[in-house]
């Protein structure tokens, strides 16, 4: 079922890239390809969170990753999605976890997914998902193995994660039967300091206004498009949507923009009415958290340490602090005059501290919307009340000015 | 000696059974486990609904000052939501100074070796945030020591509640682990030492269906004065301030007793925070079988997601076991309890049915 759905992706987007360059349709089918490998006979598949885990040595094994909760959030974009979540809850699992996971775990109990060879997961962004996590190594009999990353940043903390990094590298070596390549690891590296290149040039594009690029592609690219991080695709992604943004700005091909919002956590993949209204009503979204590089160059010659500290530096483990830090420095770069929070019910982590992001916003006298969606289950979704919702905060940027 | 009288001394408080105690009374001041009484509600100005009532209700209880007596309180990193309380502690209720912890949720050598290291930095900042004594070996295991001999009495009790004609109730055992969480020192073991030694009559309770009660933080009595007013006896109770926060003794007079410390709380029976899924209903099965548990009743407050979602998990382990197994969401408050009163009633019918045949 999930199988054939990614077949359609690849064929859909390699029908429209023998036409013409899109960065879209690239990234889609670049995705659709690397997932349906997961598929293929002797593929050792590694389940693990690919916007949270430093996929840089995954890079440096033959080993193809998958993420059963980005397979869930793409379940949740078709009909399927709510079927497989209810053949969650049917077994026990109370809608009051993620939706996405119900989705997975669904997905999984119906055997549409992949099997692993291992799973790898990261304490962070959320419990939920190595909680998820477990319990499909349970059901696959399957190894786990959870990488804790602790939410300060000292010289213990760093001993720890690298630590652990390295017995992720022993984990990888046993179930391909290769012994970690150093030059491989280090090729690894430089690609995703390219990479890191190549997303910040991105992101100094965006500042233009009208903005070239952004809004829910953006912030579906910022998370599920480090997939490829270590590879070298990874680079051609960023390249190719650049590409795309530079070409806007000069011929012009921009929509005009009223507002320029600044956007925290995720996004609904049900079909919902939340990005139509925004672009009716002129709003853009140059910029979210999740695009944001928080983390410097790697020194490939102490790869173990650098991904160490890009772990311990991502904004989702330590303090919500944290996820608004330089925040004076981006209102200011990017001209941003409102902040949406796409709060998601069961990303207590996202949302819990709330306050301390809508107070930080407040000092520079910018609005703050929480807006309460689920990110994956459509059945409590009320677009007349998102309309309000939407409506009342376009109005409060528009008293702003 | 560490012992602390909890009315004399200035005291700390905690949320979670990760912190050790023992650290906190090395310093020579009196650790408490904070049990809310605010309405988790009075917190949504500050904190998302959707957040684990409890975690709301510290909230509420802290931004009304209630908690005006604690000179501060040490946090552990033990789930998001703890997580976030944190964040917001320190914007809103910066008034009672909080110190963090980090608290893996895995106990292999590599995890110790960096709580011990949590646990320094804790030693460390208890005597300088909150104004404590210095942390030395030999008060670290004075304080070890005297919580050792606490988590014996506490086995003691433990057993009594087991064991069928005792008399012991499980409502008086709640009260004691109710006692134990907010107190401490001397009184306490008083208290427990009375408790366990005096003589009490012998009354037959072998009919009534045996509960095992597990979950999360059950602080009021009211699920436990149902089952046991319903005719049921509590005969087993692992919940935050129940059994599992007094099992495995840390160990004594250690020339590295942070290192002890940190490999009793990461290697103690946990609950669902720590990996190790398995391995919790192992423990749970074992204790169903310790205490001949007729039927577990899984009691966990809304929202909390490491539990919710182990549920599906612990009801096909039970119930495979041949043990009946009921699972009751709870508002911290428990304000449903009396929608609860029917299911509870009717899964101790079923239950006790189950033991006459």
């Amino acid at each position: 079922m999930f199988k054939t759905m990614l077949e359609m992706m690849e064929q859909q987007t390699a029908s429209l890239l023998s036409e013409r360059e899109d960065a879209r349709a690239l990234w889609y089918n670049e995705w659709a390809r690397l997932f349906l490998k997961a598929y293929e006979p002797g593929k050792k598949v590694v389940y693990t969170s690919i916007y949270a885990f430093p996929m840089e040595l995954l890079a440096a094994f033959d080993v193809v990753p998958f993420d059963f909760e980005i397979a869930g959030a793409m379940m949740a974009t078709t009909d399927l999605g709510v079927p497989t979540m209810k053949e969650a809850e049917d077994r026990g699992y109370p809608m009051d976890i993620c939706s996405f996971h119900r989705a997975a775990l669904g997905a999984s109990f119906n055997g549409y997914f992949p099997d692993p060879a291992i799973l790898l997961t990261t304490s962070y962004y959320c419990a939920g998902k190595s909680k998820a996590s477990e319990i499909l190594s349970l059901f696959h009999g399957k190894e786990h193995f959870l990488l804790y990353v602790p939410a300060e940043i000292n010289k213990d903390s760093i001993r720890y994660v690298e630590n652990q990094l390295r017995q992720i590298v022993n984990k990888l070596e046993t179930i391909t039967g290769q012994k970690l390549d150093e030059d491989r690891l280090k090729a690894a590296v430089r690609s995703a300091n390219r990479a890191r290149s190549s997303r910040l040039k991105l992101l100094d594009l965006l500042k233009h206004r009208p903005c070239p690029w952004g809004g829910n592609q953006l912030i579906g690219f910022s998370i599920n498009g480090l997939l490829f991080n270590g590879t070298e695709i990874m680079e051609r992604l960023n390249e190719a949507f650049a590409r795309e943004a530079q070409e806007r700005i000069k011929t012009g091909k921009v929509r005009p923009e009223k507002h320029r919002i600044y956007w925290f956590a995720w996004l609904p993949t049900y079909k919902s009415n939340l990005f139509d209204i925004l672009k009716e009503n002129g709003v853009s979204i140059p910029l979210c958290e999740t695009f944001r590089v928080y983390w410097d160059e790697i020194d490939e010659d102490h790869p173990f340490e650098g991904l160490a500290l890009k772990c311990l530096k991502n904004p989702f483990v330590g303090p919500a602090s944290r996820r608004v830090q330089s925040i004076d420095k981006i209102v200011d770069e990017y001209g941003i005059d409102g902040t949406l929070l796409f709060a998601t019910p069961a990303c207590r982590q996202a949302n819990s501290a709330y306050r301390v992001l809508k107070d930080s916003l407040a000092k520079f006298g910018i609005p703050f919307l929480m807006l309460n969606m689920d990110i994956g289950d459509p059945r409590g979704y009320s677009p007349e009340q998102t309309k309000t919702r939407l409506e009342g905060f376009i109005e409060l940027m528009d008293q702003h000015g | 000696m560490n012992s602390q009288d909890p009315d004399a001394s200035i005291s700390i408080s905690y949320f979670c059974s990760c912190v050790p105690q023992e650290i906190i009374m090395a310093a020579g001041l009196a650790p408490k486990r904070m049990i809310p009484r605010a309405r988790p509600s009075e917190a949504d100005a500050y904190i998302h609904p959707n957040t684990c009532p409890y975690v709301k209700s510290l909230l509420a209880s802290a931004l009304a000052s209630r908690e005006s007596k604690t000179a501060g309180v040490v946090f552990a990193n033990s789930c998001d939501g703890m997580r976030r309380l944190h964040d917001i502690w320190r914007e809103y209720a910066k008034t009672v100074p909080s110190l963090f912890i980090e608290v893996p949720k895995k106990s292999d050598p590599d995890s110790i070796e960096f709580f011990g290291s949590e646990l320094r930095r804790l030693a460390d900042n208890v005597e300088t945030e909150f104004s404590g004594s210095r942390v030395t070996v030999a008060g670290l295991n004075d304080a070890i020591r005297e919580c050792n001999h606490i988590r014996r009495l506490m086995a003691e009790v433990f057993r009594l509640q087991r064991d069928a004609d005792s008399g012991v109730s499980g409502l008086s055992v709640f009260n004691l682990c109710l006692e134990g969480a907010e107190s401490g020192g001397p009184s306490l073991m008083e208290r427990l030492q009375k408790f366990v030694s005096e003589p009490r009559e012998r009354e037959p309770g072998g009919d009534k269906p045996r509960i095992l009660l597990t979950g999360n933080v059950v602080h009021r009595p009211d699920l436990i004065t149902l089952v046991e007013d319903l005719g049921g006896r509590l005969v087993a109770l692992d919940t935050c301030i129940g059994a599992r926060h007094y099992e495995t003794l840390v160990e004594e007079n250690s020339a590295d007793p942070l290192t002890a410390l940190a490999r009793r709380y990461l290697q103690k029976p946990s609950c669902a925070r720590m990996e190790g899924i398995e391995q919790r209903f192992q423990y749970l099965k074992r204790m169903a079988s310790d205490s001949a548990a007729d039927g577990v009743i899984f009691s966990a407050v809304k929202f909390c997601e490491h539990y919710a979602y182990e549920a599906s998990l612990m009801r096909t382990t039970f119930e495979e076991a041949g043990i009946p197994f009921l699972y009751l969401e709870n508002d911290y408050e428990w304000s449903g309890v009396e929608q609860a009163r029917t299911r509870v009633e009717a899964f101790l019918t079923i239950v006790g049915g189950r033991r006459s045949e």
